[in-house]
């Protein structure tokens, strides 16, 4: 299992287009992705969903850790480690 | 080494404006009948400006954002989030909740068709998080997502909003009364 932990950088927090946007990229995976804010200390819940990840409230500058588990869990990890670090890679 | 200064967060308040604050009952508008996604997401805005929220140009531009982007605003099945950029058409944060006679269809692969079009407008990208993560959570579970689609008028809908609210907030001040 590969768990990372990231500061969200963008201006904006995960709403609506962000966590769409977000949600796009853990679903080319297999592996099996979940996702918390570590800022207010949320449960788990699925990084796969929109609506969960909408749930999380996430603003700008709080931490969320991911992990992921599966046959490509060590890409899934460094591709949204690169997507949540580098401000959405001019995807929004 | 210049250390990297922070993007400017917003005032806690302005974030922590609660979804049935933002809600109108003006807003609320169930069995509308719309023929297809246009309309449906007309209806959505002309609640918005019925409520004072926006202009008629959001209206215009939460359906150029479908076109644009596509159809990926079906957050979830049976549910779309019609929304735009913020922008002068914007005259204060608040939704909008359209319910839908007949469900229809955004193109979107496995959320089709849709029965609730929840319009949202905001001046900024940031105030509204904590009210669109309380609709995701009212929305999140079938069950009760069911039982708040079968409410007969926009008093009970918001009136669900609020006792979810109750039961489900962690950091709300305890208010006075």
């Amino acid at each position: 299992m590969k768990q990372v932990r990231l500061r969200v950088v963008n201006a904006a927090g995960l709403h609506a287009r962000p966590a769409a946007v977000f949600v796009a990229e853990t679903s080319k995976f297999a592996s099996k992705i979940r996702v918390r804010n570590a800022t207010t200390n949320s449960g788990w819940t699925d990084a796969k969903s929109i609506l969960s990840v909408l749930t999380l409230g996430i603003e700008p500058q709080h931490e969320i850790e991911l992990t992921a588990e599966g046959p490509d869990e060590e890409q899934a990890a460094a591709a949204l480690a690169n997507l949540i670090t580098s401000d959405f890679a001019g995807k929004l | 080494m210049t250390p990297k200064v922070p993007p400017t967060s917003a005032p806690p308040d302005q974030r922590r404006l609660s979804l049935s604050s933002l809600l109108p009952v003006s807003a609320i508008r169930l069995e509308v009948r719309a023929a297809d996604w246009r309309e449906a997401v007309r209806a959505c805005g002309e609640a918005l400006v019925a409520a004072g929220i926006t202009t008629p140009a959001y209206t215009v531009q939460m359906i150029a954002t479908v076109e644009q982007l596509g159809p990926y605003l079906v957050i979830a099945p049976g549910i779309a989030l019609a929304h735009a950029r913020p922008s002068a058409a914007v005259l204060r944060p608040g939704l909008s909740w359209v319910t839908l006679a007949q469900p229809v269809r955004f193109g979107h692969k496995d959320n089709d068709p849709v029965t609730l079009v929840v319009g949202l407008a905001a001046p900024d990208d940031y105030s509204h998080i904590q009210a669109l993560a309380t609709l995701a959570g009212l929305l999140e579970d079938a069950p009760p997502r069911a039982a708040l689609l079968a409410l007969q008028t926009p008093a009970d809908v918001l009136a669900a909003i609020v006792a979810f609210e109750q039961t489900h907030t962690t950091d709300t001040p305890q208010g006075a009364g």
